[in-house]
């Protein structure tokens, strides 16, 4: 039904000079989704600060929910096209604004038309003000409004036919994917990594999703809820890689020689430390992680500094001003939510000490490193480690290559 | 590797393994061909059939109908009965789910379940038995050995009090997991229909069988080509019969000797384990299998022991599909009356007469010292 897609880019007035390399990485990550959803030929070009993508076989619903998902659009307007004939428009346009919920709340309209066809026998001005009319007279709750209109139509005309959107679908913001750089994104099955993997994607964050698989504490049923979850924030990603790195192993030697208390510290400085392993070797540029400050007794500031202690790399923590029904909120939206809930065996949990640490001593954890020396332990956890390829629609497969 | 998950299913018999590769080779063509290859292997088919129920010591005119697995015999004989609404049904919710499920779909048809009630120790409580069984009770289901727990019915001597005063209830035996292992005699008992399994006595997986008595009459699931006369049309899979039928010989000829084995094999880790560990408990093992044995180790979730087990190369079950952390009940667990908080800490090992003394005693210090290690990581600083 939709052969053309309006592409709205998001925060351009923010760029200035960037704006072209913006442009085109957007324009890439939209060829190349488009590519994976529809089967059929498509242009995807850039007229007036925004893409417009148009194809002779409509797109599908799936693959317009898809393209709301790219980082740094900012909203798409779906349009019908219709042939060359003001009747049809009209009768178009009623229909469309005539399906469920597509006037819920809606109280005023405007009617914009552009005419590069300038052989059709209205002019824009006429045509606006007829397809205008016909909506009064059809839905006389809708005022016309030339500013602050609610719902806008826009109408194109082309030589051949005619364009007409009437909804402007939100997409998730932001900045084109790649242009944030590159972050090794510590994910769990719990609510809050997922969501902050999100919050970082729609800053135009690639990023690469690494798993601490404490087999045999935990069983497959983690690895799999990862991979689900990864398969869901892949959507946010133009290709991401799952480093799934064995850590049972390290977690019994931490658990087995730290003061009880100091667990879930030692563990979590582990796990930085194995990322930012991996940040080297893959040249990332930070690592990302869903710390929402005193939520767990773990995350206190003391506890954050220490870990930033056991990093070069800047640790991004999006959450750390989010409530839990924030987070859990936002879960729900991009959908890791129902996969989050799943319960699973949790390998902190059943090392967790009754008393954490929460202002850690520095000279504690000096000396642990000295006493038990991990880094090679680490560097064999992540040889280990089975890849799998993130495709751009969220499908997830072990990786062909070789391990690095 | 050391194996002990022989009631999930069992390697080939190496027998049972040259029968089927020479066959999966020689014998292609189609056993109801009218052609000297065709008629060849039907006849064999026919005096393997004649064999298995010989084995059984069934009637000669009683019947054995191959199946593709003993949960497709438990079906046919659900859905063949024709049982309509306002008739009941007994089983136990502690049987294989290839019984409850048919059981629950049926329940919607309006038949009625009725269930045999187990006492603590896994065996059926007769008294609560015999008070809920009247005259619209259609189909009695009995476990010959319960999958789970191991426990044994004597359905001999159960069916025969029952067809006493019922004489026309259908009495229908569930014997995947003690057939070939436990020796009985149809002779002695008074039962219509009994399934059997190639799997977990060391034949191939895609066969099993079902026995039928002679009178008995069953509406197939399927229709086709009129084989397995009619109860069960499909091209017969020749090879897989003639693999199971020498698993059921080499089971047959050495059923006592295997018995005796992994009976001693069952005391041993018993033994060893009590000593070991005195939080153990067997709550089943005054009436069960030798070949099952199910303990509860408290403490420490049973999936956490099985992985730790599985790093050391020894296979054992859970018997819970379900996570640790879940707080979904297990129905069956509850028919064994194990307390709920208890459910995720049950184990199964099970056994062969390949099983060997110093695997099981390898597996009894191996899970002692897991268990040990766990309980002392696990402790928490109060």
């Amino acid at each position: 039904m939709y052969n053309v897609l309006l592409i709205n880019v998001d925060e351009l007035w923010l760029k200035g000079k960037n704006r072209p390399v913006y442009f085109k990485a957007i324009r890439e990550h939209i060829r190349e989704l488009i590519k994976a959803y529809h089967s059929d030929q498509f242009s995807c070009l850039t007229e007036d600060q925004r893409i417009v993508t148009e194809s002779e076989t409509p797109f599908s619903d799936e693959t317009i929910a898809a393209l709301l998902n790219i980082p740094g659009i900012h909203s798409i307007l779906p349009s019908r096209q219709i042939p060359s004939d003001i009747d049809a428009l009209e009768k178009e346009v009623i229909e469309e604004l005539s399906l469920p919920g597509a006037l819920d709340g809606i109280s005023s309209f405007k009617v914009e038309t552009r005419r590069s066809y300038k052989g059709f026998p209205f002019t824009s001005m006429e045509v606006s003000s007829r397809i205008g009319e016909g909506i009064l007279n059809t839905f006389p709750h809708l005022k016309a409004e030339m500013r602050n209109a609610q719902l806008k139509v826009e109408i194109r005309i082309m030589k051949s036919n005619i364009y007409a959107a009437t909804r402007k679908l939100p997409a998730i913001g932001g900045l084109p994917a790649g242009t944030g750089g590159h972050l090794i994104s510590l994910i769990s099955g719990g609510f809050d990594s997922p969501v902050a993997s999100y919050l970082m994607a729609k800053r135009g964050c690639r990023q690469s999703f690494i798993f601490f698989y404490a087999y045999p504490f935990v069983g497959d049923e983690v690895k799999k809820k990862i991979i689900q979850l990864v398969s869901i924030l892949g959507k946010f990603q133009r290709h991401s890689r799952l480093y799934v790195v064995p850590f049972g192993n390290i977690q019994d030697q931490i658990a087995k020689q730290c003061d009880i208390d100091y667990r879930t510290l030692l563990f979590r400085k582990a796990m930085i430390r194995c990322a930012t392993l991996l940040a080297q070797r893959i040249n990332a540029d930070g690592l990302l992680t869903g710390d929402a400050l005193g939520q767990v007794s773990s995350q206190t500031v003391w506890n954050m500094a220490a870990l930033n202690q056991a990093t070069t790399l800047p640790i991004f923590r999006p959450l750390s001003g989010f409530n839990k029904i924030e987070i859990i909120q936002l879960a729900k939206r991009i959908g890791t939510h129902d996969v989050s809930v799943i319960p699973h065996d949790d390998a902190c949990s059943l090392f967790a000490p009754k008393h954490p640490v929460i202002k850690p001593s520095s000279s504690y954890l000096e000396k642990f490193d000295t006493r038990v020396p991990l880094d090679d332990l680490l560097k064999n956890a992540l040889n280990e480690s089975e890849v799998y390829d993130i495709s751009i629609t969220g499908e997830v497969q072990k990786s062909k290559e070789i391990k690095s | 590797m050391i194996y002990l998950d022989y009631a999930a299913s069992t390697p080939l018999r190496k027998r049972a393994l040259h029968v089927l590769e020479k066959s999966l080779k020689e014998d292609f063509a189609n056993p109801s061909s009218a052609h000297k290859l065709g008629t060849c292997l039907y006849e064999r088919i026919e005096m393997y059939r004649k064999e298995i129920l010989k084995y059984l010591e069934g009637h000669v005119n009683d019947r054995m109908v191959f199946t593709s697995s003993a949960t497709e015999s438990n079906n046919m004989v659900f859905f063949g009965l024709n049982l309509t609404s306002g008739d009941k049904i007994m089983f136990s919710r502690a049987d294989h789910a290839s019984i409850t499920a048919p059981a629950d779909l049926l329940k919607n048809r309006g038949i009625q379940q009725v269930e045999i009630k187990l006492k603590a120790d896994g065996s059926i409580d007769e008294e609560k038995f015999w008070t809920s069984l009247d005259s619209d009770v259609k189909l009695i289901v009995f476990s010959y050995v319960n999958n789970q727990c191991g426990t044994i019915t004597d359905f001999c001597k159960l069916s025969t009090e029952i067809k006493k005063k019922w004489s026309t209830v259908h009495i229908h035996i569930d014997a995947a997991q003690g057939f070939g292992k436990l020796p009985f005699s149809l002779k002695e008992a008074r039962i219509d229909s009994l399934s059997i399994s190639s799997h977990k006595i060391g034949g191939p997986k895609g066969i099993a069988g079902l026995y039928l008595k002679s009178n008995i009459n069953l509406t197939p699931l399927m229709y086709g080509g009129g084989q397995e006369n009619h109860f069960r049309p499909s091209t017969q899979a020749a090879p897989l019969i003639f693999g199971f039928y020498e698993a059921i010989r080499e089971s047959f000829e050495t059923i006592q000797t295997s018995l005796d084995h992994v009976q001693e094999i069952n005391k041993s880790i018993r033994d060893n384990l009590n000593q070991k560990l005195s939080e153990i408990r067997f709550p089943y093992d005054k009436v069960s299998s030798p070949y099952i044995l199910t303990f509860i180790l408290p403490h420490i979730s049973s999936d956490i022991i099985l992985r730790h087990l599985e790093t050391q190369n020894i296979i054992v079950s859970s018997t819970s599909a379900c996570s640790s952390r879940v707080k979904g009940k297990n129905p069956v667990f509850d028919a064994l009356h194990i307390p709920p908080p208890l459910h995720k800490f049950v184990l199964r090992v099970s056994f062969s007469h390949e099983t060997l003394k110093e695997d099981v005693e390898f597996f009894c210090s191996a899970i002692t010292q897991i268990y040990n290690d766990l309980k002392q990581l696990m402790k928490r600083r109060d």
